[in-house]
């Protein structure tokens, strides 16, 4: 089966002016993301995330390298209408919420009674059923983010491409916009989410790939990026003469890591100090510190060291 | 055509305020000659200050043309558009259309207006095919800022377009030949105002056609130019 969306060897040269020095958002970029996966697209500010996004959407033009979306070369406008979009710092022309979604449906060809049966489901899906005649210059940034969202889904999309999609929403609606791309999901659509906000990627998606100064620097599954093969976590209680250097005591457990090579000599030092082994696991990072070690920042957004 | 439609209406109400301004000023201009305390007034004083207005009419849809699509870049509404399952020409003239509707609104606000002046005061005026000249016009000056518009700033796409709609007017006043036809926008409103909307508009009805036509081919330069730009920067 073809990949939902291809990048192959994606660069993206901005420049102010003809004769100015180009800046590089995006250098020699692939990726494929599988149909039917909710893909997690991280990277820091002005990593190229956005600018990949809008290159396959035919926004903006590659400087080198092609790519495919559901098959098609980016920018097919057919293939578009199969395709449902929400952009960052998303805004619209200020009308009422549901004549909003039915103008999107439309230019996606959407026809008129099913559209006015989508725009209604749609906007009580993202809890808006109540100002749905309210025109969308009086709606807070969170709830424009969720009128773009009944937009993106308006036509039943195949593949999903949402930038940002939580940022300006309140935890309830956070959680019901993850059940709504988890049920996509459930439907067998495709959801490419770029995002900020590492716990939700963490919690929704299949695959995550991490992008820095326009390269792709990671890829895999969750546990493939958070679990350390290198590292071993060990947890015993009992230990006859204190705990080792570095280890965390709480509730009578001790826990500490060691290197692979090591594992088994920590191991037989539990035993040998008539402790009780409880567990050895392979040390698990949370997405934060992965993130911040790959893309080389501190906790504090600043370069590191 | 439908998608085209789709945009242009879109555009056309976010441009309501310009319309129910100009058609407010229209209407009120006719309220004080039909009103009782206007005494005998002369058909030309209403002529007047209406053959201004069809300057408007072809004025404004220049404008927003020159200025819609930095608009739409700036606020990164065309983002939600162009990711659609549309054509960048189909957007690019249903922005067009849209100017034009505010045209077509404005115009035919004011040929009523005079209408109903005329059976008023029973004057006899020649609205309707001065108000068509007036609308082709239109037509082709929103083809010309649309073109400019589409990869300029709105500052210097009207400076450019407006010079470019005065250059082939300037050269044919100097009795340089082949200019007459050339963006014929200028000569179309001076055969306007030279009737005054009181006799017959005497204008060449090739102009028209000619003026048609080359706003059709601007449009087609404008969508070529269109589909080669970065939409998601924006032009400063």
């Amino acid at each position: 089966m073809d990949a939902a969306l291809s990048f192959q060897d994606l660069t993206k040269d901005y420049r102010k002016w003809p004769w100015s020095k180009p800046f590089r958002a995006l250098d020699g970029f692939t990726l494929n993301v599988n149909r039917g996966e909710i893909f997690g697209f991280l990277g820091p500010n002005g990593s190229g995330k956005t600018t990949s996004i809008h290159i396959a959407l035919g926004l903006t033009r590659a400087t080198r390298g092609s790519g495919t979306m559901l098959g098609q070369p980016f920018g097919h406008v057919p293939t578009r209408r199969r395709i449902g979009f929400l952009a960052e710092n998303v805004a619209y022309h200020h009308i009422t919420a549901s004549k909003l979604v039915k103008l999107h449906g439309a230019l996606n060809g959407v026809p008129g009674p099913l559209l006015r049966d989508r725009t209604k489901e749609l906007l009580q899906a993202v809890d808006l059923e109540e100002v749905t005649d309210k025109p969308t210059q009086k709606f807070s940034r969170g709830m424009v983010q969720r009128v773009g969202l009944a937009i993106a889904m308006i036509n039943d999309p195949e593949l999903l491409v949402l930038d940002e999609p939580t940022s300006a929403l309140d935890p309830a609606a956070r959680v019901q916009v993850r059940e709504l791309l988890l049920e996509a999901r459930r439907q067998g659509k495709t959801i490419f989410l770029s995002s900020h906000l590492l716990s939700e990627i963490e919690l929704i998606c299949d695959r995550i790939g991490i992008l820095h100064r326009g390269r792709l620097i990671r890829l895999g599954t969750i546990s493939e990026l958070l679990e350390e093969r290198d590292r071993f976590e060990i947890r015993a209680r009992n230990l006859a003469g204190g705990p080792p250097e570095g280890a965390v005591a709480e509730n009578g457990f001790v826990t500490w890591t060691v290197p692979a090579a090591a594992q088994r000599a920590a191991i037989e030092r539990v035993w040998a100090a008539g402790g009780e082994l409880i567990s050895v696991t392979p040390s698990r990072k949370n997405l934060e510190q992965v993130f911040l070690e790959l893309t080389g920042k501190d906790s504090t957004g600043g370069p590191q060291a | 055509m439908r998608a085209i439609l789709y945009i242009a209406f879109s555009f056309f109400r976010q441009q309501k305020l310009v319309v129910l301004v100009l058609l407010a000023f229209t209407l009120v201009l006719l309220g004080v000659f039909l009103s009782e305390s206007a005494n005998n007034p002369a058909k030309t004083e209403l002529a007047i200050p209406y053959l201004q207005l069809i300057g408007y009419g072809i004025f404004m849809p220049f404008l927003l043309c020159t200025q819609m699509m930095y608009l739409e870049r700036k606020t990164r509404r065309i983002l939600g558009i162009l990711s659609k399952g549309i054509y960048r020409w189909q957007y690019i003239t249903g922005l067009w259309l849209a100017g034009m509707f505010v045209s077509a609104t404005q115009l035919t606000g004011l040929g009523l207006a005079m209408q109903l002046a005329a059976v008023w005061r029973g004057w006899e005026f020649h609205i309707w095919p001065a108000l068509g000249a007036a609308f082709v016009a239109a037509a082709l000056a929103g083809a010309v800022a649309v073109t400019f518009g589409c990869f300029l700033h709105p500052m210097v796409a009207t400076f450019l377009a407006g010079g470019l709609l005065a250059v082939p007017y300037w050269l044919s006043s100097r009795s340089v030949g082949g200019f007459d036809m050339l963006l014929p926008v200028v000569p179309i409103f001076r055969t306007i105002m030279r009737s005054a909307l009181l006799h017959p508009w005497g204008g060449d009805p090739w102009l028209l056609v000619v003026a048609l036509a080359q706003a059709a081919l601007l449009l087609y330069l404008a969508s070529l130019l269109f589909a080669r730009i970065d939409v998601t920067s924006a032009v400063e």
